[in-house]
């Protein structure tokens, strides 16, 4: 591995500790780092003889450190979603949230639970596995319709692509805007949450069933790097390499399409995460997916984390939805893609 | 190597490839010609496995094409595109070490890196290794990606190719006259002389005439020639086929070939305007 990426590696992991420690102590009850340690360690069977608050410890355990973990898992897979799926498009502008996977699960999440009670159907026996299974075959669902329009003549084509992100957004928006409306509050929740999202539900329940939709999907994944850097060079080239396209396409909308649902059906659609990490990491390291799959991982849960600090602590009381916070992170890093693009578009 | 028996290919009812049968061996070097649309690369994508045929099967060393598992057949056989995109700033030394990408597991071991190296400094393009792919000209990055499928068919401990296939779909795009003959020379040298098959789909009758030992005319998606080369050049046939009229000429005993038509940019004489515009 090149010095500079191994230098980006330990930066990034840097900046994932540091948010994880900020977030564990900033908060509407702020923990001191001290305490944070003492009460980490104490629940380890360590006792460091620091004096720490009774609450404190209960705000740890029951809500900070689920959510600090659900945030890492979500941004873990929101970016490596994001890489894959531009690996296999072609493509630097695809994320789940703009072109539709994210709309295509809330959708589906959404219609579960209106409609779930009336269907005697369960996986693995648990309704919230169920709904994070549902969301995962709206991802899917949505991933291959938008591949499939937008695929002329053996290759995407960016503003067919776009378009249909739009289209499909907007119709599983509107559709999940107005079952809120049909649904009492306790059903379902308001609209903001499924378009901007939310990490304010986390639970040690909840972590243990999106782990696997996430964690195993991901090694699927990296195991797929060399076949992506194949796929830089076009699908039929890819195949005259030696690479099984079919198998490789499919994996890869399986395992993203995953990743994204379930975690949609926890915190709702977060944007721009699949979109801003990958580009940057790509400025820094360049195009290997070898290198950019772990990388986008740890960066992607970096972000979230931080993001999702931003989001509960800038406005106190209130928390800000972290879509809102994380498109003030995204856009103008889509701009700079959009004005990359501006050159290879008129040619 | 490759078996060809009764393969055809209909796209919505309409027969692109009428039945063609044929048989191809090692240290051969087959041009395909014949004019636009008449299914040159359509039959060079049957061949190699890409597409399948409608009816009649391609085998590869006996066994037949969809059979093999995609990285298995990599290793015998490679394939030049005519159009090349790559995704992002992938360097030209990236771009080359896809091609030994079957030949290592994770990492490129050293052998690797001395191959692209080797093909970087035969084809002048030392200077550009560390340059993105995207930012080279069209003849440069013509003559990356065919050494990339040169790379692809390399053994490591032996300059032989025997067994290998290598497709060169109209590999002269974009090349000026010096790499035209080059890129020929090395397929030639390459892999025809270490027992290789080269199958390309090309335009110039004289440059096919230099390079090829057999030469494989369609039209219409019709075989109308499958022969060695100094049989299949006919004047005659070449003037039906392109629909102009060809004529054989010699030079240095060897034949070349020359539209020979009215010149379509002629001086008008004054009186042939009067008369137009009476």
């Amino acid at each position: 591995m090149p010095k500079k990426t191994t230098l980006v590696f330990g930066v990034i992991s840097l900046l994932l500790v540091v948010a994880v420690i900020t977030s564990l102590c900033a908060g509407a009850i702020a923990v001191p780092p001290k305490e944070l340690m003492s009460i980490l360690l104490h629940n380890c069977g360590i006792e460091t003889g620091i004096p720490y608050d009774e609450l404190n410890e209960t705000v740890l355990l029951t809500l900070r450190i689920p959510r600090v973990l659900l945030s890492i898992l979500v941004g873990a897979a929101l970016a490596v979603s994001g890489v894959a799926l531009q690996g296999i498009f072609r493509n630097p502008l695809v994320d789940s949230g703009l072109i539709g996977i994210a709309s295509g699960a809330s959708f589906f999440a959404a219609l579960y639970i209106l409609l779930g009670s009336s269907i005697p159907f369960l996986v693995a026996g648990n309704p919230q596995i169920t709904l994070a299974f549902v969301a995962f075959i709206g991802a899917a669902l949505t991933t291959t319709l938008v591949y499939r329009i937008s695929r002329f003549r053996q290759t995407i084509q960016i503003t067919l692509l776009i378009l249909a992100g739009v289209a499909l957004n907007a119709i599983a928006g509107s559709l999940t805007g107005l079952m809120t409306f049909f649904a009492s509050e306790t059903e379902l929740r308001d609209l903001s949450f499924w378009t901007l999202g939310s990490l304010g539900g986390a639970t040690w329940d909840g972590l243990l069933i999106l782990t696997p939709f996430v964690v195993i999907p991901f090694f699927f994944i990296l195991r797929l790097g060399n076949a992506l850097n194949a796929f830089a060079l076009g699908e039929q080239s890819a195949y005259f390499l030696g690479i099984n396209t079919k198998s490789v396409k499919l994996t890869t909308f399986l395992a993203s399409t995953a990743m994204v649902g379930a975690s949609v059906s926890f915190v709702g659609a977060i944007g721009f995460v699949g979109l801003v990490i990958p580009h940057i990491l790509r400025a820094m390291v360049g195009p290997n997916h070898r290198i950019l799959i772990p990388l986008s991982a740890i960066a992607g849960a970096a972000l979230v984390c931080l993001s999702d600090l931003i989001s509960r602590t800038i406005l106190l009381p209130t928390e800000v939805p972290i879509g809102i916070i994380t498109a003030l992170f995204g856009t103008p890093v889509l701009l700079v893609i959009i004005l990359r693009q501006k050159k290879q578009l008129f040619v | 190597m490759i078996d060809a028996a009764g393969i055809s290919l209909s796209i919505r009812g309409k027969q692109v490839l009428k039945p063609l049968t044929a048989s191809f061996g090692k240290s051969e070097f087959v041009a395909i010609i014949g004019p636009n649309g008449a299914g040159k690369s359509t039959l060079l994508h049957l061949l190699s496995g890409l597409h399948q045929p409608s009816a009649g099967t391609v085998a590869i060393h006996g066994k037949p094409v969809h059979q093999w598992p995609p990285e298995e057949l990599a290793v015998v056989r490679a394939y030049l595109q005519q159009h090349h995109s790559v995704f992002e700033s992938f360097t030209v030394e990236d771009v080359l070490m896809m091609g030994r990408s079957i030949h290592f597991n994770y990492q490129p071991s050293r052998s690797d890196q001395e191959l692209v190296k080797q093909i970087l400094g035969e084809l002048n393009l030392t200077h550009r290794k560390d340059q993105s792919f995207n930012s080279l000209s069209g003849g440069e990055q013509q003559r990356v990606q065919f050494a990339r499928t040169l790379l692809q068919l390399q053994e490591q401990h032996t300059a032989s190719l025997e067994q290998k296939i290598l497709f060169l779909d109209e590999p002269l795009n974009n090349l000026d006259l010096h790499y035209q003959y080059n890129l020929l020379q090395m397929a030639r040298n390459k892999v025809v002389h270490n027992g290789g098959l080269v199958i390309a789909v090309l335009h110039d009758l004289n440059i096919t005439c230099q390079f090829a030992d057999r030469v494989i005319i369609l039209q219409d998606g019709e075989v109308k020639k499958d022969a060695p080369v100094s049989e299949a050049m006919d004047a005659d046939l070449l003037s039906a086929v392109y629909n102009i009229k060809i004529v054989k000429k010699e030079a240095a005993g060897r034949p070349y070939f020359m539209v020979e038509q009215e010149p379509v940019f002629r001086l008008v004489d004054a009186s042939e305007l009067e008369i137009a515009y009476r």
